[in-house]
């Protein structure tokens, strides 16, 4: 890469929001580089689809290698990567592992092209309208300079190019798409119309998924197979992946340039505070390489543009860019993500019927308690949604968990075991919005550095007490599910999960409505260098219980659209 | 390559790495069991989970080599699981020599069955063997595609469409749900 060679954006990572940025930009018939930390990917000839457990080492297990197990779309990462330290709140340095306490933090990172997109849970639920007003519903948090109505359209445009499915339900602050946008949900699997009984009986309403997944052929891309999971990423394009999806034509355009192995450690800015382009060191070569561009886009991943940040010290910006006030790394939310599980014997009746489906769960139980929660009758200000698991999906190495190791069974009496409580559990997963706090922020580690020389983060975590209320409100809630079914409640331990468990981590550069506030305006630009954007998670303000990925994408369509009418008006 | 050192045992572990080809997959480490390991593994494995008319018995589908995998691997979990499995092998040979004067696998099917018995009971001191190996064996044959079939598992399968519940499972899921007040 010559470093004379000027673009019209650089575009640091390539998941959702920089693939999205990368889409819009390059389409328009800007110049734009895009700067990835990991290797190139090509889910097209990577993907093992249909490979079975036979066919991996372990029978795919999880592995230090591998934590995910070994068909996960993972690249180079994990929780840990070696070269690329960083250190948890006790002060120690990752391992690899999820550390096991509620006040520490497990930071997942790939390194390949598309980032995190390629094994994501694909599950896309769209914020509502009070998701954007937290504050001024219970005084808690911070509001986001947006409301639903102006990202709506943004949603929309994202639903129509990645596909996403649904059904019109009409629920409150769980905005249906208009007509002609969602794609038919698949029919329930089994086990999910049993729970479908059991969540109306408890008053909660029901929803078809909303899964970027494709059960219709769209944009040139195949209907879903209903098989073969989607975290091992999708060769036939049917689910959302920026490398299948966004990259392709992107590149299509002859605009983009793409740079694998850049990891970029500080955005340049010149004497007068505006950006001139970023530094990066090549992952192979080690070599230091700078290039420019008239506006720079971070969507390295929220703690990574973070990092890019603080690391961004200048004699304009001694402490980072966007951090005159010191928000930078602040106020870093998770989900509140909480399961429990129980075997179901009236499953034991089912005939054998193959419930793959399209990966995510078909159904999930969007907030059901909003009126409750407004009379105060709960004992923490904000909702969770409720992702249900279970049916007979290919089994796994945990296949040795459905005989109790306290028996003595074994001979033709264990084969009937195993073959009647196959596919007969459910785990239902709970999704819950966190309230940012002052004690969950990351930082630059005052000694450790990177392989090349970077300072790395240091994070700092605890869980409010709403939080906690609301996993054991959770935990009440599946118990209650479990017990209505014919289950046995699930009593192990009560404990809340490291942050960062659940992948979902977002904010420390949030947008807000002025610079004393916040770092970004409300289209992700840095109000402290006018050609800088934040595309990804980093620029949240709160962490609804929606999974984050499509808000992502949404964001960075409409902040993308931004930068076009800034160029177009002279203001870039 | 030295066995034990492919093992993990005192240089560094060469496991298959954070990005092995997931296409082709390859297991680089080497099988370090012993032929008369190995031999036991495989008549025990069918006692703890007999073959039937439709179904091989474990031996009949390579559950030897998937432990001899499984223990040779170098990560911390399956080395943690090496030492219980080859200590509890010897052990069941040693108690079949100790009980009846001869090795476990050249034991009849009775005097075998008897061990089994005995490091099974709820009530033995020590069942950590018997349960590692009886899951090991669970893991090794239902992740199988032949255990796919054994265990009912029917995906993995493309479909135009998703079909969802049969008319015969929806009446079946009535039909319970009534019994339970639903």
């Amino acid at each position: 890469m010559s470093d004379t060679q000027a673009f019209d954006v650089i575009i640091v990572g390539s998941g959702a929001a920089g693939g999205m940025a990368a889409h819009e930009l390059a389409a328009a018939g800007l110049r734009v580089l895009m700067l990835e930390a990991g290797r190139d990917y090509d889910p097209g000839t990577e993907t093992p689809m249909f490979n079975t457990q036979e066919a991996a080492p372990l029978r795919a297990a999880v592995t230090s290698d591998k934590k995910l197990g070994f068909y996960d779309a993972t690249v180079g990462g994990g929780w840990a990567i070696p070269d690329e330290p960083y250190v948890r709140p006790d002060g120690t340095q990752a391992d690899g592992t999820l550390p096991d306490s509620d006040r520490s933090f497990g930071w997942w990172r790939p390194r390949m092209l598309g980032g995190r997109t390629n094994h994501w849970g694909r599950v896309a639920l769209r914020f509502g309208p009070y998701d954007f007003k937290p504050k001024t519903r219970d005084g808690l948090g911070f509001d986001w300079p947006i409301e639903y109505d102006d990202l709506a359209p943004w949603y929309d445009k994202a639903e129509r190019l990645i596909g996403v499915t649904g059904l019109p339900h009409g629920i409150e602050n769980a905005p249906d798409s208009p007509p002609g946008v969602q794609l038919p949900p698949p029919p329930p699997r089994a086990h999910e119309a049993v729970l479908t009984r059991a969540f109306e009986h408890l008053g909660m309403k029901v929803a078809a998924i909303r899964a970027a997944v494709l059960t219709r052929p769209l944009n040139g891309r195949a209907a879903c197979l209903y098989a073969t999971p989607c975290t091992s990423g999708c060769s036939s394009r049917s689910n959302f992946q920026s490398t299948t999806v966004l990259i392709p034509p992107a590149r299509a355009t002859g605009n983009l340039t793409v740079v694998c192995n850049a990891m970029v450690s500080r955005v340049d800015v010149d004497a007068t505070g505006r950006a001139t382009g970023v530094t990066y060191n090549d992952r192979e070569t080690g070599s230091e390489l700078s290039v420019t561009g008239r506006v720079v886009v971070l969507a390295a991943g929220t703690c990574s543009s973070v990092r890019i940040l603080l690391n961004s010290r200048s004699d304009v910006f001694p402490n980072g860019i966007g951090n005159s006030r010191g928000l930078v790394g602040k106020y870093l939310m998770d989900s509140v993500e909480f399961s429990r599980s129980s075997q179901i014997p009236m499953l034991e009746k089912l005939p054998v019927l193959n419930d793959d489906g399209m990966f995510t769960p078909h159904i999930y139980v969007p907030w059901w308690l909003l009126q409750e929660q407004a009379e105060g009758q709960l004992g923490f200000p904000r909702g969770y949604h409720i992702e249900p698991r279970g049916g007979r999906r290919m089994p796994t190495t945990g296949v040795g968990g459905l005989v109790d190791s306290g028996s003595a069974t074994y001979g033709d009496d264990l084969r009937a075991e195993v073959r009647r409580k196959f596919g007969t559990s459910i785990t239902l997963i709970g999704e819950g919005e966190m309230i940012p706090n002052e004690d969950s922020f990351c930082e630059l580690h005052a000694t450790a550095k990177d392989k090349w020389g970077i300072p790395v983060l240091q994070f700092h975590w605890k869980w409010g007490d709403s939080e906690v209320q609301q996993a054991m409100h959770m935990q009440e809630t599946f118990n209650k599910v479990f017990t209505l079914l014919g289950g046995a409640p699930d009593n192990s331990e009560f404990k809340m999960s490291p942050g960062g468990g659940a992948i979902h981590e977002v904010g420390g550069a949030r947008m807000g409505t002025s610079p004393q506030d916040s770092v970004l305006d409300s289209y992700n630009r840095c109000w402290d260098v006018k050609n800088l954007f934040v595309m990804d998670g980093a620029a949240f303000a709160s962490s609804p219980d929606k999974n984050p990925t499509l808000t992502i994408l949404a964001l960075a369509a409409r902040s993308s659209a931004r930068i076009l009418e800034l160029m177009k008006g002279g203001g870039l | 390559m030295d066995q034990h050192n492919a093992a993990g045992v005192g240089t560094a572990p060469p496991g298959y790495g954070t990005d092995p080809n997931l296409v082709t997959p390859h297991t680089p480490w080497p099988r370090t069991l012993s032929e008369r390991e190995r031999a036991l593994i495989g008549v025990l494995a069918d006692i703890i989970l007999p073959g039937t008319g439709e179904y091989p018995a474990p031996s009949g589908m390579g559950i030897t080599d998937f432990f001899d995998e499984w223990v040779s691997a170098p990560y911390g979990t399956q080395q943690g699981h090496r030492a219980v499995i080859t200590a509890g092998l010897a052990m069941v040979d040693a108690e079949a020599q100790r009980q009846f004067g001869a090795g476990f696998v050249e034991l009849d099917p009775s005097r075998q069955r008897a061990i089994v018995d005995q490091i099974a009971s709820t009530t033995a001191a020590d069942r950590k063997f018997f349960i590692r190996f009886r899951s090991l064996v669970l893991v090794g044959y239902f992740t199988s595609d032949i255990g796919f079939k054994a265990i009912g598992y029917v995906g993995n399968v493309p479909l135009l469409g998703f079909p969802g519940v049969t008319p015969e499972a929806q009446r079946i899921i009535d039909d319970e749900l009534r019994k339970l007040g639903l």
